[in-house]
């Protein structure tokens, strides 16, 4: 069960990203042709083999044989993070490889757990407990900013349930948000195994509510939005299971 | 003889001295009432604290030499001065004690003066004052009286090829020169790549290409986009008078028949601005303007990237209340959607121009989205700005590439 959530997770995200980038294009595009001059056709391309190898991953990572074409879609998430960090308008540099970690790390630990060796598997366990921390920290950062993509999430979903909110009111929400995204964080990295439980299903279910939001705010065109965020929900689910396997 | 030599010297480097804190990039901005008031700022290399502004509807210059000179009417203050912040380069942990930053650029100060009570249409003169003199003397028009026809340039995105923005704003000055009906520039935002000192330093100074040899100068209507604000700067708001307070978005009543919502997509697009925008529109409805535009950075309707906060928030407002035309920026091509409606193309739908071509490398426009196919859509690129001519009930609309060659035109005729 835990390989196929994980690896689930991962293909969401990889067929996430290739719609997003096939749709909207991406910041690897914008760092290349826009800061490094690169030519429009030589973006483009890079643009088409981040594409591909998102696609290719999203199917590989279910074979056991294949597993380390999932590596591809890797390579692109972090290349796109890394795009996303060095281009001038970057808002949180510093933040977007926490923010990500789920979306990324997600073929590495799979592999790690499918591994032989017992280093292996734990050193797994371990990145899947750090991903978690970081990205729920991330995420709290950035509502404690006050975020305007998040106070909008907020605002936008109360307006069309017919509850009017206003943004210092839609403030304070993030930032209360905020503070226990980070609380919870630190309860995930820190905790004993045992008491995680709770946790683990708090930010699962958090973690779907707030994929879900972006549909809520923007229509169902924005589905991609809540498969790119899947392993938000999926992960902490999988890590679950694993600890609940373990004290078995 | 040497004594002859040396009060030269003397008075050359004198002269020297005073030209380090000249005025540099004197403009003129406008935000919610161009007929009436205007915002002064020019930059200096040392801080001119002391310095005012002279002005009036008369030039100071007599006679066809202008070698006589007469007294302006009016003598305003600055309402704020300082230094552009810049960001430093961290120093390194084993530099040296004497380490200096090798990211400081040279320090520019801004001085803004607003103007107010000024008459529409109306030449106004006017030069820096400073314990050295008077400065060179500039002029500009007032936002013009309803009923008069004018052209309004549109351009954003002007960061990364300063260069090219430097030979658009020179081939922009020719225009001006060309024909006295154009007005002033409205800026879809992104003036720099980062809001660092010395890429805005450029800007400016390119900026100020387009005032004219006789000193005519191009009123601007700013509007903030993402590299504007980027840690928080407040560059923006220095460089050009704070035009939007400290929310960076307001109505430019250019005319009592024109109204230009300036929005700022780095915000809440639904929070405080959103309630500003239904505020806006209702009194816009209320007093009847015939022409209702709304112009921001990231676009509803984009040609390239995803749409930004603008089309959740504002577009059903937009409807709503039936505003005509829509300015965009960010994308680095040039568009004009279908009329849209509802989501799809209506007859009475709003056409979204865009994307900003003022110095920004140029991008293929994905010309396959259902906005951009058909006879009443364009998509292209090319460095660019667009001509809004306002006649009477008709918008006369131009996209024209710093070439002179006009690529797409179209006219949009009133609704009210
Ligand atoms: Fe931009």
């Amino acid at each position: 069960m835990i390989p196929v959530l994980l690896r689930l997770s991962f293909s969401l995200t990889c067929i996430a990203y290739a719609w997003g980038i096939y749709n909207y294009s991406c910041k690897v595009f914008s760092y290349l042709w826009a800061e490094l001059e690169c030519a429009e056709s030589l973006a483009d391309t890079v643009e088409s083999l981040m594409i591909g190898g998102l696609l290719l991953s999203a199917v590989c990572v279910w074979f056991e044989r294949l597993r380390w074409f999932a590596l591809l879609g890797m390579i692109a998430l972090v290349i796109e993070m890394l795009a996303e960090t060095l281009v001038p308008s970057a808002k949180y540099p510093y933040l977007y490889w926490a923010e990500w970690m789920l979306r990324y790390s997600t073929p590495v630990v799979l592999i790690m757990l499918l591994g032989s060796r017992q280093w292996s598997r734990r050193g797994g366990v371990l990145l899947m407990r750090v991903a978690v921390a970081c990205v729920f920290a991330a995420h709290g950062m950035k509502a404690l900013y006050s975020d305007p993509q998040f106070l909008d999430l907020i605002l936008v979903t109360a307006r069309k349930v017919g509850f009017v909110m206003s943004e210092s009111a839609a403030t304070g929400v993030v930032h209360l948000i905020g503070a226990t995204d980070l609380l919870f964080a630190g309860i995930a990295l820190f905790a004993k195994s045992k008491r995680l439980s709770w946790v683990l299903w708090a930010l699962a279910a958090w973690g779907i509510i707030t994929a879900l939001s972006r549909v809520s705010y923007g229509g169902v065109g924005n589905w991609y939005e809540v498969f790119a965020r899947s392993s938000h929900c999926l992960v902490p689910i999988a890590l679950w299971l694993h600890l609940r396997k373990e004290r078995k | 003889m040497k004594k002859f030599c040396f009060s030269v010297f003397v008075l050359f480097a004198l002269g020297m001295g005073a030209a380090a804190s000249e005025p540099l990039n004197l403009r003129v901005v406008w935000s919610e009432d161009p007929q009436h008031a205007a915002v002064v700022v020019w930059d200096s290399d040392e801080l001119m604290a002391d310095a005012s502004l002279l002005y009036g509807t008369t030039s100071r210059k007599i006679g066809p030499l202008g070698l006589l000179k007469r007294k302006y009417a009016n003598e305003a203050a600055q309402s704020e001065s300082g230094l552009y912040p810049d960001r430093e380069a961290k120093k390194p942990k084993k530099s040296a004690d004497d380490w200096v930053s090798p990211g400081a650029s040279a320090p520019l100060y801004y001085h803004q003066v607003k103007l107010e009570n000024l008459e529409p249409s109306t030449v106004y003169f006017l030069a820096v004052k400073t314990e050295n003199g008077i400065g060179r003397e500039f002029h500009f028009k007032t936002a013009p009286e309803d009923g008069e026809a004018f052209k309004l340039i549109y351009g954003g995105d002007s960061r990364t090829h300063i260069d090219v923005a430097r030979r658009m704003n020179e081939w922009i000055a020719d225009l001006v020169v060309e024909d006295d009906s154009i007005i002033g520039l409205l800026h879809g935002g992104d003036y720099a790549d980062t809001p660092r000192r010395e890429l805005w330093i450029d800007w400016l100074d390119a900026y100020s290409r387009t005032t004219t040899k006789d000193g005519k100068l191009l009123p601007i209507i700013p509007i903030i986009g993402n590299h504007d604000v980027i840690g928080e700067s407040p560059i923006f708001r220095q460089a050009y008078g704070y035009p939007g307070g400290t929310n960076d978005y307001y109505t430019c009543r250019l005319t009592p028949s024109i109204g230009i919502l300036c929005l700022n997509t780095e915000i809440s697009a639904e929070g405080n601005q959103r309630v500003f925008l239904q505020e806006e529109l209702e009194s816009l409805k209320e007093d009847e303007v015939k022409w209702q535009l709304a112009a921001f950075h990231k676009p509803a309707f984009p040609a390239i990237k995803k749409p930004s906060s603008a089309k959740v928030s504002w577009v059903p407002l937009f409807e709503e209340f039936d505003i005509d035309l829509v300015l965009e920026s960010d994308g680095h091509c040039i568009k004009r959607t279908v009329p849209i409606r509802g989501d799809e193309e209506s007859d009475d739908g709003i056409v979204y121009l865009g994307e900003g071509g003022y110095g920004a490398p140029q991008r293929e426009p994905k010309a396959d989205r259902w906005y951009l196919q058909g006879d009443n859509a364009f998509a292209s690129k090319g460095d660019h700005v667009m001509m809004l001519e306002f006649d009477g009930s008709t918008i006369r609309y131009e996209a024209i590439l710093d070439t002179g060659e006009v690529v797409d035109k179209a006219s949009f005729q009133a609704r009210r």
